[in-house]
């Protein structure tokens, strides 16, 4: 169905805007909310779910390789609750698109484009991330490569701020206990758990040899990302970093070098628009792939601009204003998250092992 | 914004059946009629007045409740 192969390397690449472009947007605040000046603690929690996701993504392609999970889950559980979990997905990956598209048209539109119609935002991008999934993966993680060191940037931009860091802000460490940082754990580690999407670009891999060595290095960029982001956001902003929407963007705005080189948030706007493009890019492509392998479509390609109206659609649906979106990423998506990247692949990937060990032939058979 | 969605995708979904549809003429029956039922899928949607139609939060809302109060304040 698909031709376009990629290496372990340019996956590795895709999945740091993939996990990471709206998780700058909104974990800081969020984390910031339940374990204060312990936010930076999230990170190390969330890297144990992260590789659980990642290492079971890889198993389970090496058990039934060149399949996705849509795929494999027809041959872990059977046919029709295969089914199931697969109308579980694609819907997902309708909505959570959808969701990653408003989260970033709602920053943009929120903090610089003040007039402009948020359903321009949402369609624009969506337009440019069909042509990029109709291109295929290689278009995906070619344009990732290009535009992944261009979303890091913004990280050595914050060294900048030098004279403005308090480090004392992070005292005192653990006041409250282990409990508000497990509490503040809880979105982070969803957002890390993201990297089981990768399941959808295992099967293109010229080089699936590399990619245990390579996931593990993006996870742990990822983590130190997280990490750092949320030290320097804190070292900044203080106690204050859990009232701001966006505390990196605050962040941002108190660069000052010599007397003319300020301003700096535009620069972060444009470097972020680059990883949210990837971020929506992998999230439409699986979306895409989900439902064209449910449904085993001859080609993709055809419902690529299909997919992308649902999604626009499902960007507005039930989700009023920024205040009802705010309260779905913290209080639902998490769970959402979580179920669709660990639960059930935890519960295919335990079937999946039980089932070989009882019957060793059932491995050989599928490989 | 309820009018400007609907005619934006009134519009794509247009342009897209007159631009994909002479590929799909040689593709299986099956990936027409997805095709087809996706596009009015997605025009259907955007004839709602979809920000207060009740749809995927409050679906998860009610799935995630028992859940709730790891969240809460």
């Amino acid at each position: 169905m698909e031709k376009g192969n990629i290496s372990a390397f340019q996956l590795a690449i895709m999945m740091y805007p993939g996990v990471l472009a709206t998780g700058f947007l909104s974990l800081p605040t969020i984390t910031a909310q339940y374990a204060k000046n312990d936010l930076w603690l999230t990170g190390i929690f969330a890297f144990f779910v992260g590789l659980a996701s990642v290492y079971m993504a890889i198993r389970l392609h090496e058990l039934y390789p060149k399949m996705t999970v849509i795929q494999y889950s027809e041959q872990i559980v059977g046919k029709i609750p295969g089914k199931m979990i697969g109308v579980a997905y694609f819907l997902y990956f309708f909505h959570g698109s959808g969701a990653i598209t408003r989260q970033y048209a709602e920053f943009v539109t929120g903090n610089f484009l003040f007039h402009t119609p948020i359903v321009f935002v949402i369609c624009s991008m969506l337009l440019l991330c069909s042509f990029a999934v109709r291109g295929g993966t290689e278009m995906l993680a070619r344009s990732a490569v290009i535009l992944t060191p261009v979303f890091v940037l913004p990280m050595f931009f914050l060294s900048l701020l030098g004279a403005d860091l308090d480090v004392k802000n992070i005292l005192p460490v653990l006041s409250h206990g282990i409990m508000p940082v497990l509490k503040g754990t809880i979105s982070p580690q969803a957002w890390v758990s993201e990297f089981f999407i990768m399941s959808f670009f295992l099967p293109r891999l010229t080089d699936p040899g590399k990619i245990k060595k390579w996931g593990f290095i993006s996870l742990c960029i990822v983590i130190f990302s997280m990490i750092y982001v949320n030290l320097l956001t804190l070292f900044v902003l203080g106690p204050d970093t859990a009232n701001k929407t966006y505390p990196i963007l605050a962040a941002f705005r108190y660069i000052r070098i010599g007397d003319f080189f300020e301003n700096l948030e535009a620069l972060l706007l444009a470097m972020w628009v680059a990883g949210n493009f990837v971020k929506i890019g992998v999230f439409y492509y699986a979306a895409v792939m989900s439902f064209s392998q449910w449904l085993e479509l001859s080609d993709y390609r055809p419902v690529v601009f299909p997919v992308g109206i649902v999604i626009a659609s499902f960007s507005f649906w039930d989700l009023p204003s920024f205040i009802h979106y705010s309260s779905y990423v913290r209080m639902e998506a998490p769970f959402e998250i979580t179920t669709i990247f660990f639960g059930i692949p935890l519960l295919l990937f335990v079937i999946a092992l039980i089932r070989n060990k009882k019957d060793p032939a059932n491995l050989n058979a599928n490989k | 914004m309820r009018w400007e969605f609907f005619w934006t995708v009134t519009i794509a979904a247009a342009l897209i059946a007159r631009y994909e549809w002479p590929k799909l003429k040689q593709k299986p029956k099956k990936d027409k009629a997805v095709f087809v039922s996706l596009l009015l899928a997605g025009w259907l949607l955007s004839m709602l007045d979809l920000p207060h139609t009740p749809g995927p939060s409050t679906f998860l809302k009610i799935i995630f409740k028992p859940l709730r109060g790891l969240v809460e304040q």
